[in-house]
């Protein structure tokens, strides 16, 4: 909870004025009960002609400005605290969506989407609660009792007593319920994520439940969960549903306490009659905060749940982040990767690889699946961190550069394309935002997608869709890499980025990149034979290892796995040559 | 959870009859709750009336007429009614409870299941953080409605009516006094429901962008960050956040100024009762006592007290309309394809395929089939290569019918797919996607998907048949290794293997390969081919080829065009022929890794 408080210090001056004008608002209110006793008493004892008609309007006339002046104060309090309440849920929101920009992959990778959206809405909107009403009520309910008792002790002492009889059961009952309370919230939170994640896992996936025929099974586990959060929520709201009637009863059994005990005391001529429906009107005003208790401690305990989960985001911490120094720019693209070995777990991914890429000099990279490949290729713009020296660009450990220093340097295209909903011409300037049409038309020709963009109704202005369905595999793939190709990066790492582009295509890209694989340091995973060729080295990774590197000639030279991959290709084209002949 | 930029654009009233009726029908199966709760409602405001009355006997009858043994009366009266007043609205408030929770639940499972029968095109147009507020935040508003407006409604005017027939016969001339001002409260009222609607929109509007924002970036953090977007997101954001924000103060200042109005307009109600009043007392109208006096006030109190925060139950209604129009356009959406009257049952399938002048196309005006025929035989290969965008994965597709033709016939021995239950078709089929969805879960549970007829072994059994094998059993908990997200941390590679190990678990009389081995190496598809030469043996199978070998082994090729099949034959058939294929295979096969040299040689 303390970790809260610096969520309102910004608005401190702003909400304790909000309390100024609850104090007032509850003076203002408060009084109007007295003003009515004193009605009554002069009714009552008219005959003694202590009240004219004129007294009776301007006891009238000030009730009515009292509810006035009442109302002006509420205005500012409800304006200024449930005000600074939204103010604070501005900034915890961006504070959130901030933390979340700088967590790196692993951490992502951990955490569902879906996860975290049920913690920016769900999670988020109770501790705004907290922060608005939350807070505002608590003060209220503390003040109209204070004030209220105040005032009660004034005009009977012993009867305020007795009226507070039931309070202590009271507040018993409140404590109980409010910390079990607490603990249905935390798991009702994290029952409605799991259930919405396994909803949205399953519309993503439908494809593949309608073709194994799954969605009678995926109703089933939709039920399970679906009937968990029910239960949870049932539980709940058990529980709160006897918070209201309590209060109640409490109120009310002050009352007829008020009303037996007053009676008889101005029955005994001790109170008068005024003072004794004041007193009652009091127990009314306090019916409702104290009825509210239980409406407040349900906020409470809910934000205060809800904030725990907030909290779990905002405290995490990226494994992956900045190093000490700035990056002189542009870099020459000199990498190198001396010793480094990567483990994830047990399994050991990379093992011991020294590899040496001279700035604009291209090297592919090809192996089995699982063989480290990507992996090598996610540590140069740190989605993943190599252990400490093992990973050198211009001579510098990669770890000691800032994080988007060291990015801007490497234009990065991923195996899948990740579009956003937007226009294409702003996801493809999406690197550089003041990018000229003509740069962005040079790239999309380089990527060979120009001409089908041209050709949308929309051209530039094409929406995409979210994540891009609205175009196919390759169009996205290609649009990604016209997206990094415009950074004018000295280092380019392509993994796998032709997946989706038939081979045709492909040999057109390639053809088109054969100026950036001159100028920069050129790092490209494939499993096409002719696409690695277009390198100046080639690696040939297995299990881990570096097995093979060198140029084309070299490592059909030494005769090895390349070599093989090589010459099966001849003995096939020679196959086909003489087939096709005969 | 997220709404979405289109959505809530129309002004929704906040009464819909139409609309109404429908949400009622769902309370029908607990028609007894909710009687019960009506009954407990009205119960309770009438019990929730005797305690201002007992106070007007206790001052007139006991203090004033200096009687103590009707003040003990009265006070163990007033006992008797709190204690019965507790009884029933704990009561009510769990049958509220239950009805609300139970209401929510049925929704959420008849709109689950209902989405899981509709068809792909339905998925293509909706995006799935949209889908999924449907089943969270739309549905938990309208149990809102339910519990927190409607209910509560009713109660209000139990209340209301209650205490204006109580007031009328306690003192008919302070009774009109009290409610002179209730006009100025309609005209107040009226006003500002206005602009609180505004309001209220404005702000589903908002926190819709923001939520649609986030889940896109989130899904997309990675680019963000490479690219060194996070200034220029969290700007944007910003602006949408603060957006969001501005439209909520904006209701929060007319909640400000409003409710102070409904309290200044009660308090002028109990000035002109005490007035009004205490003229009538000065007059010696032996109408009015000053015990009925103190009831008034109290009763006025009350009266008020409801009228305040109606305009929050008018935006709770909105809302709710708006959500359930929601709610019922998915649930009035027809599934396009779904079972017929008189299904065919086919419990064995041959896997004769035969596509008969299929048409088809996604946007009307863009043909992607164009009058396709094309006969599989039971246990045939077929290879099929076209340019991106030839129709070779929509064939597919309506082979599994994702997708009805729009002109045309698909027979599958013998008997057209639209004759036949959806899932039974399907159940001779297996697909292996390009781009494999895993699900959260192990990676057992992603091969067999809870199919409760796949045992362990045979899971065991297909992913040693692919090659997968291997390398599940380097995972920390082997089989039972959790996932991550989408199969996080598993190469490409790795994920299709799965995916093979899944379609084989099936064991399908016919198999679709859409692209299956296009980013897998060679050695992996080397494991690959020898699986799957097993796997195909006594199969029908259809594949979208990248590879070679493919092409190879095929008994059939087929080369696709427009939409169109132009050449058909096997490989060395077509090279010979000197058309497309000839073209298409220089460009696409000559030049690639030869996987499977080694069964040539």
């Amino acid at each position: 909870m303390k970790r809260l408080l610096p969520y309102l210090k910004p608005y401190r001056g702003v909400l304790v004025t909000g309390v100024v004008f609850l104090i007032f608002a509850n003076l203002f209110t408060l009084l109007i009960p007295r003003l009515v006793g004193g009605i009554i008493d002069g009714l009552q004892n008219s005959g003694e002609g202590e009240i004219t008609r004129e007294y009776l309007f301007q006891q009238a006339a000030l009730l009515v400005l009292f509810t006035f002046l009442g109302g002006i104060s509420r205005f500012f309090m409800r304006w200024l605290m449930i005000g600074a309440s939204r103010k604070a849920e501005y900034d915890i929101r961006n504070d959130f969506f901030e933390k979340l920009l700088s967590l790196d992959a692993p951490w992502f990778q951990k955490t569902p989407v879906g996860d975290l959206m049920a913690r920016a809405t769900n999670d988020l909107n109770a501790v705004r609660m907290l922060l608005g009403p939350g807070i505002m009520y608590t003060f209220n309910i503390t003040v109209t009792v204070t004030i209220a008792l105040a005032l009660m002790l004034s005009l009977d002492w012993r009867l305020t007593l007795l009226s507070l009889l039931p309070l202590p059961i009271l507040s018993l009952v409140v404590f109980r319920i409010s910390s079990r309370l607490h603990k249905g919230f935390e798991i009702i939170q994290a029952r409605f994520s799991s259930m919405t994640t396994r909803v949205q896992e399953n519309f993503s996936g439908i494809r593949v439940v309608k073709a194994f025929v799954r969605e009678d099974h995926e109703v089933e586990r939709f039920a399970d969960e679906n009937r968990e959060y029910y239960k949870q929520n049932l539980a709940i709201a058990k529980l709160m549903g006897l918070f209201h009637p309590s209060m109640r009863l409490f109120s009310g059994l002050a009352v007829i306490i008020v009303l037996y005990f007053g009676g008889q005391a101005v029955l005994a001529g001790r109170v008068s009659l005024g003072a004794l429906v004041a007193f009652m009107q009091y127990l009314i005003l306090l019916s409702w905060p104290i009825a509210a208790m239980g409406w407040v401690t349900s906020i409470v305990q809910r934000g205060s749940a809800s904030w725990i989960r907030l909290l779990a985001i905002l405290d995490a911490e990226a494994d992956i982040s900045d190093g000490p120094y700035g990056l002189e720019t542009p870099a020459k693209g000199h990498l190198e990767f001396r010793g480094l070995s990567f483990s994830v777990g047990e399994t050991e991914i990379l093992k011991d690889i020294k590899l040496k890429i001279p700035a604009g000099s291209s090297l592919a990279i090809t192996g089995a699946t699982g063989s480290g490949k990507s992996t090598l290729l996610n540590f140069l713009p740190r989605l993943l961190d190599p252990p400490p020296g093992t990973v050198f660009l211009d001579g510098k450990d990669i770890r000691e550069f800032k994080l988007a220093d060291l990015r801007q340097q490497t234009a990065w295209v991923g195996q899948e394309p990740l579009l956003f909903s937007e226009t294409l011409e702003s996801n493809m300037g999406f690197g550089e935002t003041d990018a000229k049409h003509h740069a962005l038309q040079k790239v999309a020709l380089d990527a060979g997608i120009l001409e089908e963009i041209e050709e949308f109704p929309q051209g530039w202005n094409t929406l995409v869709g979210e994540r891009g369905t609205k175009l196919s595999g390759g169009q996205k793939q290609r649009v990604s890499l016209a997206r990094a190709l415009l950074r004018g990066s000295p280092m380019l790492i392509l993994d796998a980025p032709f997946s989706s582009v038939d081979t045709h295509t492909e040999e057109k890209i390639l053809a088109n990149l054969h100026g950036y694989f001159v100028e920069r340091t050129v790092l490209l995973i494939s499993h096409r034979a002719s696409t690695l060729r277009k390198a100046e080295r080639i690696c040939v990774m297995e299990e881990g290892r570096i097995a093979e590197l060198g140029s084309h000639e070299e490592l059909l030279a030494l005769d090895g796995l390349y070599a093989d991959i090589h010459h099966r290709q001849l003995l096939e084209d020679e196959l086909e040559r003489r087939e096709f002949g005969a | 959870m997220s709404d979405f930029f289109q959505e809530d654009s129309s002004p929704v009233k906040a009464y819909d009859a139409r609309l109404m009726r429908r949400l009622l029908a769902y309370l029908r199966p607990q028609r007894g709750r909710v009687i019960f709760a009506v009954l407990l409602l009205a119960l309770g405001a009438g019990l929730g009336l005797a305690g201002p009355y007992l106070v007007k006997v206790a001052i007139d009858d006991g203090i004033l007429a200096g009687n103590q043994g009707i003040l003990l009366t009265v006070a163990l009266l007033y006992l008797l009614f709190l204690g019965l007043e507790y009884v029933v609205a704990y009561g009510q408030a769990i049958v509220v409870a239950m009805l609300g929770q139970r209401f929510m639940y049925d929704l959420r499972m008849q709109l689950f299941s209902h989405m899981e029968k509709l068809s792909i095109r339905f998925f293509d147009r909706n995006p799935v953080g949209r889908l999924v507020t449907r089943m969270t935040g739309d549905v938990e508003t309208l149990n809102e409605m339910f519990t927190g407006g409607l209910i509560a409604i009713f109660g209000d005017i139990f209340l209301l009516v209650g205490i204006m027939i109580f007031l009328l016969i306690l003192n008919w001339r302070l009774a009109l006094v009290t409610f002179s001002v209730l006009p100025f409260i309609s005209i107040f009222t009226l006003f500002f429901r206005t602009r609180l609607r505004a309001n209220f929109r404005e702000v589903r509007k908002r926190i819709a962008a923001i939520n649609a924002y986030l889940q896109e970036r989130l899904s997309g953090i990675s680019v963000i960050q490479i690219f060194g977007r996070e200034e220029s997101s969290l700007e944007s954001f910003r602006d949408l956040n603060q957006k969001h924000t501005k439209a909520h103060l904006d209701t929060v200042f007319n909640f400000s100024v409003f409710w102070p109005l409904v309290e200044l307009t009660a308090s002028v109600s109990i000035a002109l009762i005490l007035w009004y009043g205490g003229l009538r007392v000065l007059g010696g109208d032996a109408g009015i006592s000053l015990g009925a006096l103190a009831a008034f006030i109290q009763y006025a109190r009350r009266f008020f007290q409801p009228i305040s925060d109606l305009s929050e139950k008018f935006n709770i209604m909105q809302a709710a309309m708006a959500a359930s129009e929601r709610v019922f356009g998915i649930l009035d959406t027809e599934p396009e394809i779904s079972a017929p009257n008189n299904p065919v049952a086919m419990p064995e399938c041959s896997g004769e395929i035969k596509f008969e002048g299929l048409h088809f196309h996604y946007e009307e005006e863009k043909p992607v089939l164009r009058g396709l025929d094309l006969h599989v035989k039971p246990g045939e290969r077929l290879a099929m290569v076209g340019l991106t965008g030839s129709g070779k994965t929509t064939l597919l597709s309506l082979l599994l019918r994702f997708y009805d033709p729009v002109k045309g016939n698909i027979l599958l021995d013998g008997t057209d797919l639209r004759e036949m239950v959806p899932g039974d078709l399907r159940r001779h089929l297996a697909l292996v996607q390009q781009d494999v969805f895993l699900f959260p879960g192990t990676v057992a549970e992603n091969i067999h998907l809870g199919d409760s007829q796949i045992s362990m072994e045979r899971v065991r059994e297909a992913a040693e048949t692919v090659g997968a094998h291997r390398f599940i059993e380097r995972m920390t908990d082997g089989y039972e290794t959790r996932l991550e997200e989408r199969g996080g941390g598993l190469s490409t590679g790795q994920k299709q293997l799965i995916a093979f190990a899944r379609a084989l678990a099936f064991d399908p009389a016919i198999l679709i390969l859409d692209e299956a081995t296009s980013s897998v190496d060679s050695e992996t598809e080397q494991w690959i081919q020898e699986g799957l030469e097993r796997l195909l043996t006594g199969r029908t199978s259809l594949t979208v080829a990248h590879r070679l070998s493919t092409i190879r082994a095929a008994d059939r090729i087929i080369v696709m065009h427009n939409g169109e099949l132009i050449e058909e034959g096997r490989h060395e058939e077509l090279l010979r022929k000197d058309g497309l294929y000839r073209h298409l295979y220089e460009l696409q096969f000559a030049d690639q890794e030869r996987v499977n040299s080694r069964r040539g040689t």
